[in-house]
């Protein structure tokens, strides 16, 4: 989903303007050419009616195709004419002017000589000495191509010969010279350039770009598209310094579900002296209304492979490949899943130890059903074996069987809920004797909470709008009795990142290895303002804590115990100001030891014609402080400057900075984009200056810029800033990705 | 065809009118004016003939279109209308003018004047302001009746 | 300070029931909405199958037109791994009256949760990513019936407040346990 290519800067008219009296361009229904009549009229008729000779602003139309000329000598048996001055021609893919035409109506075989022309679709324009068409070939000598305008010649391509093909949408240049203003740039005995945006099997842009790392980088994709419901596309890749590499990808499309295989070889990689791959395969298949396969599974070679073959921040900054294959359903009452996952190491700082246990296999159901009026009974089960390449594991079960009462009326809500945990295991010897002996141990107790919240509702306006303010107090009461917990391992458990979400859990870790003891109450307080004519929220804010009655004894290794006393308070907020400014903001104030625990401000501006700036700060108690400045602002419609300045305060050290510039005009973008990024784990910060020239309509040569700049400046492309970009909010079935549901 | 030419005409009509002068016979025939020769059919409202010593100098047609139907050598029918169509049998000329069609299975020419030369095939039309057209059926695609205006 | 309670929802009684329906198969959203349209007392029409068209033709409908989930390292620690996440998710709907009119326009709503996961030890990360689903599958559920509520509230008032055209039909209340 490139950033799509605006002509905006263009002179609005047509290089070469449709003719007047020429016919519209072809509809899809319309019949073939040779089956349909041909009208001639001109000003006078004569020779006989087998070979009439027509004169004076002679104008010749069949189907969509229309010649102009000042004199026709038409041979109607045979079908050949010849056209000689202010020769005019169109078609719905090209418009030529030239001096002479002849040609053969019944074989569409037609010779123009010293044309201008220009292609209807996307602004593509020249001359050439001649043009041989056949249907929808045609064939240029001694031509030029360029999607400039005539009177701003940025670049073009000179060939001794360019056949383009409207049907399949190509162009293909032969002993071709690329030159930017008067200087030849770039000599290719062969290319091939799209002209119109269909997808058609053939080579895409090719991608060249510099970089100690990798050298000369030089990227040539050949798309094949080899059916309507599955393509493949191979990207041979050469490296001066490294080597040759073939990366590729095949996609496939049926009513019942998708795929995409990811692979890439490479035969020793000089940077490492050894052989490199990748493989990737993300895929669902739907079993029937309720149940769905998934599977997304990726390898790496080895454990630098990401690292060096990446090029930007975002690229190395995951530590480990997780790939999962599951079988999924979801009821009226109930989800449920059986699944496995497994853990690859993708960082050569840290070793395998660190890996997560992989869950192979896990089942797991959570069924909830309405019991009368006013009850509600459901059970979460989960039945999980943990597998590790270098620790012991051992099996898991997990039960929690729960009713809660719904007492509420149109202004309050009580929910109390009583819930019963057990929990067994099945530990291997390994993981028994270090935890104590028990190869079986269990753990069960009730737990309850009772969740109540009262609504206070009041009617604004603001400016000329109506709003709804509400202001919505809640409490959440936990009680969970303690048991002794040091026996069981920790497979899949840690501490929650303490959050609002943290305030209405019934337990203080992500999983069943660890139930806390409690004896606690949360009081919140939420307030929004809800625009009365559609619903949409200009302004939430929240603010709540956790008073500890009890201290917690159940305590994860190297956590701080839970005290008796009152959590950090937890304050959210986010303001849309107007639909130019959107703020954003969380806090954490720990009342105990008095200090912050999390202090996080987002403010996003939007300026008109494409700009975006982001100011974002992130303190993290003992883990992170950071500041990331981005913005691309618009200083006219030619002229647009980027930057990042992504800078972690704790340790004083630079993650990102980019500068760059960017110089648009009608058919030439010329992106010089400086960035200083933090490259490996070693934490070297690597320079990288990328030119970028993008020829619009032929293909850019240089690195591609614009997907370093989507990432870097959330926004670049407006539509990054949103999951769904605003700029298509109607739905796309493609982007359905269940594999990204976590 | 050119086998016409020695075919018995026939001529009928509602009214005739001749002035006995027999060597430059003229004769002047109104009303449902039919005129055959062979494949030639020839109808019109008015019709004059005009004879110079014996031999028919010049036919003149004229009509709310008067039309002119002749299958030609190679067997396709040539159909012709006009508002005045003039007939020079001698010079092998026809001339249409007002609003003239000429339609054949190949296709169709109209415009305001046209000059025919029916031994040649030569055909001259337009060159006085006004705009001349001609339309050429597709080779393969069967002939549409009376296509185009 | 003109906070006062919220009042019962004066529903008229012909109000037909509400059909929830999204694009994305297999959606746990639709479960929930289902779920907390029923706790706050409006009927919900079965499920697309078992439905004859000219009844499915007199339901008020809630379309979920796209689900989307994201998963975006939101900071990054010296030697470039990621150390904190930001798991988003992102739903467009629309809410439909019987007669097809657009009570609620097609907007978007996104929310998201951020977590920290330590690149050197990622024990929980997935099981704190699962139950964030959870949260933010219910506070999605939330979040589109309170936008439903405020304008159908919205509506009965300038209904009420104009007699003349008949107040439109749709779901009431909002569900108990709503949080930002």
């Amino acid at each position: 989903d490139e950033k799509p290519l605006s002509w905006a800067l263009c002179p609005i008219g047509d290089i070469i303007p449709p003719f007047e009296g020429a016919p519209p361009a072809a509809q899809p229904g319309d019949p073939a050419r040779e089956n349909q009549p041909t009208v001639i009229e001109g000003d006078e008729q004569s020779g006989t009616r087998a070979t009439p000779q027509i004169q004076g602003n002679v104008a010749l139309i069949r189907g969509d195709q229309f010649l102009g000329t000042d004199s026709l000598n038409f041979d109607t048996e045979a079908g050949t004419y010849v056209a000689e001055g202010n020769v005019r021609y169109q078609d719905s893919g090209i418009r030529i002017v030239a001096d002479r035409a002849e040609g053969n109506q019944n074989t569409d075989t037609h010779t123009i000589t010293n044309i201008r022309y220009q292609l209807v679709d996307r602004r593509g324009n020249g001359g050439a000495d001649s043009i041989a068409l056949t249907g929808p070939l045609g064939q240029m000598h001694h031509s030029t191509y360029s999607t400039c305008d005539p009177s701003q010649r940025m670049w073009d391509l000179r060939a001794q010969r360019i056949d383009v093909d409207s049907d399949e949408g190509f162009g293909v240049a032969r002993n071709a010279v690329l030159r930017m203003g008067r200087f030849p740039v770039l000599y290719v005995p062969w290319f091939k350039f799209p002209v119109d945006d269909r997808r058609q099997t053939g080579l895409l842009y090719p991608s060249v770009s510099m970089s100690g790392r990798n050298g000369f980088d030089y990227r040539q994709p050949i798309y094949l598209n080899l059916a309507p419901n599955y393509d493949m596309t191979l990207m041979p890749r050469w490296m001066s310094k490294r080597g040759l590499l073939l990366d590729s990808e095949f996609r496939y499309l049926y009513s019942g579900g998708r795929g995409i295989f990811n692979a890439a070889y490479m035969p020793n990689d000089s940077l490492r002296d050894r052989d490199r791959g990748r493989f990737q395969f993300s895929g669902y298949h739907n079993l029937s209304g309720t149940w769905q396969a998934r599977a997304n599974l990726g390898w790496v070679s080895d454990e630098r492979y990401i690292e060096d073959f990446a090029n930007r921040l975002a690229g190395i900054s995951a530590s480990y490949l997780q790939s999962t294959a599951g079988v999924y359903g979801v009821g009226q009452y109930w989800n449920a899943g059986a699944m496995a996952e497994h853990f690859q190491l993708t960082d050569y700082t840290l070793t395998d130890a660190n890996l997560p246990y992989s869950r192979l296999p896990r089942v797991y159901v959570n069924w909830e059903q309405p019991l009368g009026q006013w009850l509600d009974a459901g059970v979460w089960a989960e039945a999980v074996h943990f597998d590790h390449s270098e620790r012991p594991g051992g099996s898991r079960l997990d039960v929690k069987p729960y009713v809660s009462a719904r007492l509420a009326g149109p202004a309050w809500y009580i929910t109390p809920t009583l819930a019963w945990r057990y929990t067994a295991y099945q530990l291997e010897s390994g993981l028994a004797e270090q935890l104590g002996g028990d190869a079986s141990p269990s753990r069960n107790l009730p737990i309850t909470t009772l969740d109540a919240g009262v609504y206070f509702d009041r009617h604004t306006t603001i400016g000329d709008e109506a709003y709804l303010h509400t202001l919505e107090p809640r409490l959440f009461y936990l009680n969970a009795p303690y048991r002794e917990q040091d026996g069981l391992p920790l497979f899949d458990t840690r501490p929650f990142t303490f959050s609002w979400g943290q305030l209405f859990r019934d337990n203080r870790y992500s999983g069943a290895d660890r139930q806390t003891d409690a004896n606690q109450l949360t009081v919140a307080l939420s307030t929004r303002l809800i625009r009365e004519a559609d619903g949409r929220e200009k302004l939430s804010a929240s603010l709540g804590q956790i008073r500890y009655f009890e201290d917690s004894r159940v305590v994860a290794p190297g956590e701080l115990p839970v005290q008796e006393g009152k959590s950090a308070w937890v304050a959210d907020g986010n303001y849309v100001i107007n639909d130019r400014w959107t703020l954003g903001a969380s806090y954490q104030w720990d009342p105990k030891f008095r200090r912050e625990d999390l202090a996080s401000v987002r403010a996003r501006y939007l300026w008109p014609g494409d700009g975006v700036a982001n100011l974002s700060y992130r303190y993290r108690r003992d883990l992170l402080e950071q500041a990331d400045f981005s913005f691309l602002y618009p200083i006219n419609p030619t002229w647009s400057v980027v930057g990042r300045y992504y800078h972690s305060l704790a340790d004083d050290k630079l993650l990102e900075a980019i500068g760059g510039v960017q110089w648009d005009s009608c058919c030439l973008a010329v992106r010089v984009v400086a960035r200083r990024y933090v490259r490996n784990r070693a934490g070297e910060l690597d320079n990288a200056v990328q030119v970028e020239f993008v020829l619009k309509g032929l293909g850019s040569a240089g690195q591609d810029t614009e997907r370093t700049l989507r990432r870097a400046i959330l926004g670049y492309h407006r539509d990054d800033l949103y999951l769904v970009p605003p700029s298509n909010t109607t739905p796309d079935p493609d982007d359905y990705d269940p594999n990204l549901i976590p | 065809k050119a086998s016409d030419r020695n075919q018995p005409m026939t001529l009928d009509s509602d009214q005739s009118d001749c002035n006995q002068a027999e060597a430059n016979a003229r004769c002047v025939f109104t009303g449902n004016v039919v005129i055959t020769q062979g494949t030639l059919d020839i109808r019109a409202d008015r019709a004059e003939i005009v004879q110079r010593n014996g031999e028919i100098d010049q036919v003149l047609l004229t009509g709310k279109q008067a039309s002119m139907k002749q299958q030609m050598d190679d067997g396709t029918t040539m159909n012709a209308r006009a508002d005045r169509i003039v007939f020079e049998p001698r010079k092998d000329l026809l001339t249409l003018t007002g609003n003239f069609q000429v339609e054949s299975p190949r296709g169709s020419n109209s415009g305001q004047k046209m000059v025919y030369n029916l031994g040649t095939g030569q055909m001259q039309s337009g060159g006085d302001g006004t705009r001349v057209r001609t339309v050429i059926q597709p080779r393969n695609a069967a002939p549409q009746p009376g296509s185009g205006n | 300070c003109g906070f006062h309670l919220r009042d019962k929802l004066a529903l008229p009684a012909d109000t037909p029931p509400v059909q929830v329906i999204s694009t994305t198969p297999f959606s746990e959203l639709v479960t929930i909405l289902e779920r907390n349209l029923r706790n706050a007392g409006a009927t919900v029409a079965p499920r697309r199958q078992d439905m004859t068209v000219d009844a499915e033709a007199k339901m008020a409908r809630l379309e979920v037109l796209s689900e989307r989930w994201g998963d975006l390292p939101i900071a990054i620690d010296e030697q470039g791994r990621a150390q904190e996440f930001s798991l988003r998710y992102a739903t467009v709907f629309t809410f439909r009256l019987a007669d097809g009119r657009e009570l609620v326009p097609q907007q978007v709503v996104e929310l998201s949760r951020d977590y920290v996961s330590p690149p050197e030890d990622a024990t929980g990360t997935s099981t704190e990513r699962e139950i964030l689903a959870d949260e933010l599958r219910r506070e999605m559920a939330a979040s589109i019936l309170r936008r439903i509520d405020s304008v159908v509230r919205a509506d009965l008032a300038r209904a009420a407040a104009a007699p003349e055209t008949p107040p439109p039909a749709a779901s009431p209340d909002a569900t108990p346990p709503p949080s930002p």
